[in-house]
């Protein structure tokens, strides 16, 4: 570094006039930085000045400021546009990224790179740098936003698709994989909120999601996915759509039987419980209200004892629509 | 604002203020995000920075709080939760980040499913009666602070386990150096005392005022009052109150308001 930043002053870190606790840096760590902060007065936005940045980067990859000039220099020597350097640097964000996939400035230079560019041509090896990280994290809640940005950015009907297909794998891996959910409703309805799918569409969606559901009542993710599909459908208040959700209660009431099977309460798991609640409100007639307020009442008082107050109001609420109802 | 003076006088002279405000208000982008730094990364997180940072400077006007509550509101996904952006899957610390922006505008009334969100949050309580941050994680003292103080501004705070909750993070507390980590049995860290003692806080765990002299007390330590802090700002209420910084609240279910949240704007429950 010496000898190539020989014509600059390096510039040591200015903490200000009273430090409260300084810092030991390692040697190498000062002397990059220094030269860095010289390179800053300077104004330069060189070759030399890209390298450096990296040095600096692999010294501390969670250094904004340093991505931030490291992308100014890219700027500056038209590397933005060129395919080569942008998949050097993606290839600089992994590496640093490697030990610390969390570290949100790493995920934003490729993202930054790909606005840059363009997603299109770098769209496969992107969602396969992805899937490697989720292999190892597959919650990593970076990963997945970088993922969606990039499908919602190319949104080709087929890469949608795959995305439907890759969420499955990942759910069938893991069925209590929140983001893979989140993944699944977000590709099914291609990225947009407001139009309701069509009542096909919704039928294999709740299908997937009570199987999945009955694989094990306790998981919280396919019970929430089941009520989100159904209650688009029940906004949109027409016959297919209402005899749908008659026949969805009708499973869920079913899924007790594996519960059943296991030696265990039928009426003792919670979340099932609270998504046949869901369904008899949406059914919406004097008897499913009735059954909806005994069970939450059941939670109440025996089955979920921690969110009681909760389950005493939603009583309350089925309650008063019911007196509404019979009035 | 005179009290927003108070809060600058000797630390941002007029400049300064004007720079700061400047700074934050073209960070705002079309769609009413807003972006972190001028290359632009978006995330909630950062809406609820700018209006904090706004609100604190008295100078809310400055910014299109319409769009910024627009967006957020487009961050509302099907389970009632908030993410980092459209789309993207609820998180409890982007929950807090949303909802505190939206009391902040007084905009709460966006919020489609306020018992939906309610429950979400109630259901990240697991059976230790520490608080996850999305559905079959891991429980984490921190969520302490971002889940308790959205239930706060929700007036919701009874749907969890006050006490079960209190015994996670008293659990958490390292009997060696006396620091609070993620979860017991780890290793403390500055950032989980920090949420620790406020999820105390807002569980109402933390006396206000000194015992009197006549309870009955065998150390010869004095009892100790502890400030109470503000589920909006996150900072102690002393000092919103003293600054007159305003944010919206829901009623809780009896009608009450906490104490601690009077001095702002109630809207009532449907």
């Amino acid at each position: 570094i010496m000898e190539v930043f020989v014509d600059l002053t390096p510039i040591p870190q200015d903490d200000g006039p009273e430090r409260v606790c300084v810092i030991q840096y390692p040697t190498s760590f000062t002397l990059a930085y220094n030269y860095l902060r010289a390179v800053w007065a300077a104004d330069e936005l060189s070759e030399r000045a890209l390298r450096l940045s990296a040095t600096c980067l692999k010294l501390n990859p969670a250094n904004y400021t340093v991505w931030h000039f490291r992308r100014q220099c890219l700027n500056s020597l038209g590397l933005l546009s060129d395919k080569e350097a942008i998949q050097k640097d993606l290839n600089l964000a992994g590496t640093l990224g490697g030990s610390n996939p969390k570290n949100y400035q790493i995920w934003y230079h490729r993202r930054a790179l790909l606005e840059s560019y363009g997603a299109r041509d770098f769209c496969d090896s992107e969602l396969e740098y992805i899937s490697a990280v989720l292999r190892e994290d597959s919650k990593n809640y970076h990963a997945w936003s970088y993922r969606q940005w990039i499908i919602q950015s190319v949104d080709e009907e087929d890469l949608w698709q795959k995305e439907i297909e890759y969420a499955s794998r990942l759910i069938e891996d893991d069925i209590r994989n929140n983001s893979a959910w989140n993944e699944r409703w977000f590709a099914v309805h291609r990225g947009k909120r407001g139009n309701a799918l069509s009542i096909d569409t919704t039928r294999m969606e709740a299908q997937f999601a009570i199987e999945k559901g009955a694989a094990d009542p306790y998981n919280e993710s396919p019970w929430r996915y089941l009520i989100g599909i159904l209650k688009e459908q029940h906004q949109s208040g027409n016959d297919a759509a209402t005899e749908l959700i008659i026949e969805y209660e009708a499973k869920a009431y079913d899924a007790r039987s594996v519960l059943i099977d296991a030696d265990r309460d039928p009426d003792g798991c919670s979340n099932l419980t609270s998504v046949r609640i869901d369904l008899l409100e949406m059914v919406g007639d004097k008897e499913s209200l009735q059954k909806a307020s005994t069970l939450a009442t059941g939670l109440a008082n025996e089955y979920d004892l921690i969110r009681k107050k909760y389950w005493r109001l939603r009583a309350d609420q089925l309650q008063q629509r019911l007196c509404v109802l019979s009035a | 604002d005179s009290n927003t003076d108070f809060v600058l006088a000797n630390v941002l002279d007029d400049e300064k203020r004007s720079q700061i405000i400047n700074f934050v208000v073209q960070l705002q982008q079309e769609d009413g995000s807003f972006a972190g730094d001028e290359w632009g990364e978006i995330d909630t997180r950062f809406s609820y920075c700018a209006l904090s940072i706004l609100s604190l400077l008295g100078a809310m006007d400055r910014a299109n709080v319409d769009r910024a509550v627009q967006y957020i509101a487009s961050c509302q996904n099907m389970d009632g939760g908030f993410g980092s952006m459209k789309g993207a899957e609820s998180h409890a610390g982007q929950v807090f980040c949303c909802v505190g922006a939206l009391s902040i505008a007084k905009s709460l009334h966006v919020i489609r499913h306020p018992d939906l969100l309610g429950w979400w949050l109630a259901e990240r309580q697991v059976d230790s009666g520490g608080l996850n941050g999305r559905p079959e994680k891991q429980a984490d003292v921190c969520y302490s602070w971002w889940i308790l103080s959205v239930l706060s501004i929700l007036g919701r705070v009874d749907w969890i386990s006050k006490d079960k909750l209190a015994g996670f993070i008293a659990k958490a507390q390292d009997p060696q150096d006396g620091g609070i980590a993620d979860r017991p049995d780890d290793m403390p860290d500055i950032f989980h005392t920090f949420f620790g003692i406020a999820g105390l806080s807002l569980l109402g765990k933390l006396p206000q005022s000194k015992s009197s002299p006549t309870s009955s007390s065998t150390s010869s330590s004095t009892s100790l009052a502890y400030r109470e802090i503000d589920p909006v700002y996150a900072l102690p209420v002393d000092v919103v109150v003293r600054c007159g910084l305003s944010a919206q609240v829901f009623k809780g279910k009896d009608g009450a308001v906490q104490e601690r949240l009077k001095h702002y704007e109630v809207l009532e429950r449907n």
